[in-house]
């Protein structure tokens, strides 16, 4: 079947989104810290309305020193001073009022917003990490989230703060002189059209200036990072010379950025002024017909000031929250993908009433596995937009692929790369999800088993090896329940990591167990990361261990040792081993040869090896070259220079 | 015990399993007198745009302090009109037309000097950041990989970046508002001394806050710093591991985790808001007391007629410019700072010493290398990776290369073969004996122009961003002779074009086309002597014949070094030698090693024969 939607139906649906869903975080948000948005705006409010008030005590304190020449003004006066210091203390507690309750909303909001995402990024299936890279995903949860809050936290304020100055200020002015306040408001309406043009064109440069950043950091650290190759040919000063063409180039993206921004507000200050200017001209002539009062006159001076606030504000909250509506508008793009692997509905209910002992976290299966007739390819990357008609067909990895494996067997799976072997290994554990064909753990469909006792079941270890920067204890505990004790659980961590054969190592470090890893494990040796994830996989007692050939950096003694005393254990694992080496493969109990994603060759070891001209003894012949001279390199030189050594 | 700032809070529940995220930065509280002089002798050579800058911070600064003024005399000019009407339009007008006038400048003024610092920082920044790179590129390989990447490129880029931010908004924003300060003061005492007194009583005590204030903002930033880096660090490194995680059934703890920090972060932040909401009211407040002191005394001076109307006009505004000032300098401080914590930073990688140790230049005048014959000779060569309690990865090594010899080298892994070739490459030094190139010391040469010279093809290609051709090329100009070798290689690997964007450094690509760029990186080079340590390794055999073809056709007469541990590639080179922990145990050509029935015969035996034997007893017991 193809996905075709309904044309219309999509519509809808992207219509609804574009249009009604929009603003609906920064909505959302609001309304749930409604309280304190309420107590803020009152505090703003209070402040904003006695911010009308200073100017008129001017105008008062202006008039009466002229008015009454030679009479005793002092108590007129100390009543003004007076009012005036009250003002200011009213006001400082609104200032400290709004902030404290307009910001603490924004704040919280930014919080909740994040760790939303946060919940949304545990609950999404290895696909989506396929999809979204980690750069955009830190995109997201920090700038994006930070975008808007800002429109919550400043984008409110300097909305509500611009709305009410922008419509006290002009009444008191029609109140003191409609004529003049007609004039001196003439330039005030151009100002918002200009900051929005200036934002816009900022933010464009902002991000030039942006990209130009990243560009030095990128050349810089491939320099660094190929430091052998620029100092092996000695081309220091070409690499230098690209740094400073690019430098060079974002020299001048600065520049180009500082023009527009150091433009900015030093013409809004004019813009001012031109208002301060038509107020002479025109108020001038007012005084001196005493149309108006020499103190009317200086109160103009301030409420002119005072209004480019509000013009300025108000362009800069529609910037700030157009760039909010975006955001919000990714966040929620990205949120809408729901997780291809989770649990069926009543999944456990059903579970449990088969394995009434699975409640045990100890419970273990038998480790039987089964795969039916599996094809897969990756979730299609395009989904969900039914414009793209036409597309490629999504490549398949794997292709009709039935295998049993007994419990306690050891299978180990060959292929070149791109064969379907890590894919193979990765359905097990459900990283993806299993549509086409089926995969059975003890005889029951892996999709109908919860995922978190699935997961328990088995340990899975991924080829490319990733530690988080705790210490070497608490990567390798990862598997085990919080609840576990102390005893019981360093007595996990030893056994693993004495089974992966890194116990006398991690003991010799200088902190032993609690050595940090640092980002990535990069303090281990690649060897020792691998045997830590192996450890990591072995401390959680699976049933059934799947290897993606995790010991490439561990020499081969290690690695036999490693092998060997995973079969010695009397709780013997179900074991799927991907590897190039030829003693693991040989030791198999099966071998089963992958090309292309079908299963070209399966049997032991001397079957398939007695086949001359197949996959898997060509591969082996490639492959003990190699292996051979590492064999007898190994040895001292002295017994093998005597005659007869073979 | 360490003193609760205002802005910082202890973290609640903070636990041991997430202090491997929460570095603490130590950002520093006052400026070394070392690191001011250098940084001072980075703005030396931008002397011009500083002086021009500085110029225009005092141009706009007397045109902020003039406005008032001017709108004070205009007051006080229309008083007098409106006594005597017939002067009255000319007087204003003219005050109008000053005014604006004075506008225009304090504009162009402003504009003028923040664009000037721009220059000036953005120069500094281009300098130094080419700088810091040409020493980065300098350092020895070992004290490269002693520090991550990440920390050198921050270095390069956000260091450096924040040094731009010290001139550009710290110094200049600092100092223009001082100016504005200062000006306002002196005018004040020049208007009337008494006024002036009065609105500056509480002046001092709002100094003392704005430096409690600077300072608390300073722990609360640096507070809402790292846990923003905690955060970001965490939920990275989650997102890059949630395989991981999720496997291990983790999800919902690691979330309770990154929400937990999340609350920290948040915190923090209201912890800058706490600051901030207290310093704002007081200033407030502050200016509040001043403007009523003004208020009153003023208009009781100017009722009494003892200054004009106009001043009191005058000092209102001045007292109100008194305050913000101060909010900006106590916040840009900080800036200030922090561009001195990154000058130091930077101190530090250039006090770092180079790989050219200058006491052993000024020695020896060091010889330019030119396209050498190629005869090579290790004598007695000893080396260790570790200078203390060495643990000798060559052990007296002796050789001699003939110019235009053609040698193999087999050996297991840790025998020493490549540790040879970065003897050769001059990446390490050897503690006892000597390399010599046509009979000289290689260490008198000066290091770049002899690397040039030696030519290495290895396993791993490191490809940088830009396309094939700028990988291979390398900044050398276009060769239509090699271009035509090329051409023929990248076709038969299965590269279309040339000139493709190589996407996320070339992880596209196959090891072949990679072999490919590499080989044509040595082809550009031209060197005498070619280096092959297992370049061919995980090639087909059909593109691996082609490669080989044309690099001997290429590297014809050169003296050739080939690695390998499949015998066939180097059986046909003059001289093979086998290596063993750090030995040479044997050498000559391949048909002497065979007669001579020692490890490389065994080895040929294993490789040639198929080894059925070998499969089915254990290798290692052989």
């Amino acid at each position: 079947m193809t996905p075709q939607l309904n044309p219309f139906s999509w519509r809808v649906k992207e219509f609804y989104r574009d249009t009604l869903e929009k603003s609906s975080l920064i909505r959302e948000f609001i309304y749930k810290y409604r309280k304190w948005f309420v107590y803020g705006l009152t505090s703003l409010i209070i402040v904003d309305v006695l911010e009308l008030v200073p100017p008129l005590i001017l105008k008062e304190a202006v008039d009466i020193s002229i008015g009454a020449k030679g009479t005793d003004t002092s108590n007129r006066l100390f009543q003004l001073a007076l009012v005036y210091f009250l003002v200011s203390l009213v006001q400082s507690l609104g200032r400290y009022g709004w902030r404290v309750f307009l910001i603490r909303a924004s704040i919280y909001s930014g919080r909740d917003l994040r760790e939303r995402f946060g919940k949304f990024l545990f609950s999404s299936s290895a696909s989506f990490f396929d999809k979204h890279r980690l750069g955009e995903l830190m995109s997201l949860a920090t700038n994006d989230a930070e975008a808007v809050r800002m429109a919550i936290g400043s984008g409110i304020l300097t909305l509500a703060d611009a709305l009410f100055y922008f419509i006290l200020v002009p009444i008191v002015m029609f109140q003191l002189s409609p004529k003049i306040a007609l004039i001196t408001l003439i330039p005030i309406p151009l100002i918002p059209l200009f900051v929005i043009k200036m934002e816009k064109l900022i933010h464009e440069r902002f991000k030039k200036v942006q990209e130009g950043f990243s560009d030095i950091s990128a050349s810089a650290s491939e320099t660094l990072a190929g430091l052998k190759v620029v100092k092996g040919m000695a081309k220091e000063d070409f690499r230098l010379g690209q740094l400073s063409e690019i430098g060079l180039r974002y020299r001048e993206l600065a520049l180009r950025l500082s023009r527009v921004q150091g433009f900015f507000s030093p013409s809004l200050d004019f813009m001012m002024s031109l208002g301060l200017v038509l107020l002479v001209a025109v108020g001038g002539d007012m005084v001196t017909d005493h149309a108006i009062s020499i103190g009317t006159f200086v109160a103009f001076q301030r409420y002119v000031q005072k209004m480019v606030w509000p013009m300025m504000a108000i362009g800069m909250a529609i910037t700030i929250y157009q760039r909010a509506v975006a955001s919000s508008d990714r966040i929620k793009t990205v949120m809408a993908t729901y997780p291809d692997v989770k649990d069926k509905l009543g999944v456990e209910n059903r579970f449990f009433e088969k394995f009434p002992e699975a409640v045990n976290e100890n419970w273990r299966t038998q480790g039987k596995i089964e795969f039916r007739n599996l094809n897969f390819s990756f979730p299609n990357q395009n989904s969900g937009s039914g414009a793209t008609l036409g597309a490629a067909q999504p490549k398949q990895i794997l292709k009709d692929i039935s295998l049993v494996i007994n419990p306690g067997d050891r299978v180990a799976i060959l292929g070149a790369v791109g064969s379907g072997k890590s894919t193979l290994l990765s359905l097990l554990p459900r990283l993806y999800p299993v549509t086409d064909g089926q995969i059975f753990i003890d005889d029951v469909d892996i999709n109908d088993w919860p995922l978190e006792i699935l997961r328990a079941q088995v340990g899975y270890v991924a080829q490319e090896v990733f530690l988080f920067s705790t210490s070497v204890e608490e990567n390798v505990n990862l598997g085990l329940q919080a609840s576990i004790e102390l005893a019981p659980r360093r007595q996990a961590t030893e056994t693993a990591v004495k089974l992966a054969a890194i116990h006398d190592e991690i003991s010799g470090l200088e902190q032993g167990f609690d050595t940090r890893v640092g980002e990535r494990g990069v303090l281990l040796s690649g060897g020792q990361r691998q045997r830590v994830t192996i450890a990591r996989a072995l401390a959680k007692r699976p049933s059934i261990l799947a290897i993606d050939d995790a010991l490439s950096a561990v020499d081969v003694e290690t690695e036999e040792k490693i092998l060997a005393g995973l079969r010695a254990r009397s709780s013997r694992n179900t074991e799927l081993i991907a590897a190039h080496r030829l003693s693991t493969v040989r030791d198999a109990d099966r071998v089963v040869v992958l090309e292309l994603g079908r299963i070209r060759q399966l049997g032991t070891h001397a079957e398939l090896w007695s086949d001359r001209r197949g996959l898997y003894r060509k591969y082996l012949e490639n492959q003990q070259a190699k292996e051979a001279l590492e064999a007898i390199m190994a040895k001292p030189v002295v017994e093998l220079q005597q005659p007869g050594g073979l | 015990m360490k003193k609760r700032g205002l802005g910082e809070r202890r973290p609640q529940g903070r636990t041991k399993e997430l202090d491997a995220y929460l570095e603490v930065e130590e950002s520093k509280t006052f400026i070394e007198p070392k690191t001011l002089r250098w940084v001072l002798g980075l703005v030396s050579r931008e002397r011009k745009w500083a002086a021009l800058g500085l110029l225009l911070v005092f141009v706009s600064t007397a045109a902020t302090l003039l406005e008032p003024r001017i709108l004070g005399w205009i007051v006080d000019e229309l008083i007098k009109a409106r006594d005597d009407s017939s002067k009255r339009v000319v007087q204003v007008y003219r005050w109008a037309a000053i005014l604006l006038g004075v506008e225009v400048v304090r504009a162009a003024s402003l504009f003028g000097h923040g664009y000037f610092f721009e220059i000036l920082g953005q120069n500094v920044m281009q300098r130094l950041r080419s700088d810091l790179l040409a020493h980065l590129e300098s350092l020895k390989q070992s004290t490269i990989s002693k520090t991550s990447i990440g920390r050198l490129v921050t270095r390069v880029t956000n260091d450096i970046s924040s040094i731009n931010d010290l001139f550009a908004s710290g110094f200049l924003a600092i100092f223009s508002n001082v100016l504005v300060v200062t000006g306002s003061i002196v005018v004040l005492f020049l208007l009337n001394v008494k006024l002036a007194v009065a609105a500056l009583s509480v002046f001092p005590l709002l100094v003392w806050v704005s430096v409690l204030f600077s300072r608390r903002l300073r722990l609360a930033y640096q507070n809402s710093r790292s846990k923003l880096s905690a955060f970001n660090a965490y939920l990275a490194e989650n997102i890059s591991g949630m395989r991981v995680v999720q496997l291990f059934n983790r999800g919902e703890l690691h979330f309770s985790r990154l929400s937990r920090i999340n609350s920290w972060y948040a915190d923090a932040q209201l912890g800058t808001t706490r600051v901030f909401s207290l310093f704002q009211p007081a200033i407030t407040l502050a200016s509040g007391i001043s403007v009523s002191l003004v208020i009153y005394f003023g208009g009781l001076e100017a009722a009494k007629g003892s200054i004009e109307t106009g001043v009191l006009v005058a000092c209102f505004t001045y007292v109100l410019s008194l305050f913000q000032p101060l909010r900006e300098i106590a916040d840009k401080w900080n800036f200030f700072l922090s561009g001195f914590t990154s000058a130091e930073r930077v101190m530090q990688v250039f006090s770092e010493k180079g790989e050219l140790d200058p006491s052993q230049l000024h020695l020896k005048a060091p010889r330019i290398a030119v396209p050498f014959k190629g005869e090579i000779e290790f004598a007695h060569v000893w080396f260790s990776y570790a200078e203390k309690d060495p643990k000798w990865v060559l052990k007296d090594f002796s050789l001699k290369i003939r110019a235009g010899e053609h040698l193999g080298v087999v050996g297991h892994t840790g025998a020493g073969k490549s540790t040879l070739i970065g003897l050769l490459c001059r990446l390490y030094t050897p503690q006892k004996g000597t390399i010599r190139i046509d009979g000289v010391d290689i260490q008198e040469f000066e290091l770049r122009s002899y690397r040039r010279e030696i030519g290495l093809i290895q396993q791993d290609v490191f490809l940088f961003s830009g396309t094939i051709e700028e990988n291979i090329r390398m900044g050398e100009p276009r060769n239509t002779d090699i271009d035509g070798y090329l051409r023929e290689l990248c076709l038969r690997s299965g590269l279309t074009s040339l000139s493709n964007e190589l996407s996320e450094r070339g992880l596209n690509l196959s090891f072949g086309q990679r072999q490919v760029v590499s080989f044509g990186r040595i082809a550009y080079q031209r060197p005498s002597v070619w280096v092959l340590d297992e370049a061919t390794s995980n090639i087909d055999t059909v593109l691996e014949g082609e490669l080989d073809r044309t690099m001997r056709e290429l590297g014809k007469g050169k003296t050739w070094i080939t690695i390998a541990h499949r015998l066939s590639t180097i059986r046909e080179a003059d001289t093979i030698i086998v290596l063993n922990h750090g030995v040479m145990v044997e050498k000559g050509t391949h048909h002497e090693l065979l007669k001579l029935g020692g490890i490389y015969a065994h080895l040929n035996r294993f490789q040639t024969a198929g080894g059925e034997e070998l499969l089915s007893r254990n290798v290692n017991s052989i």
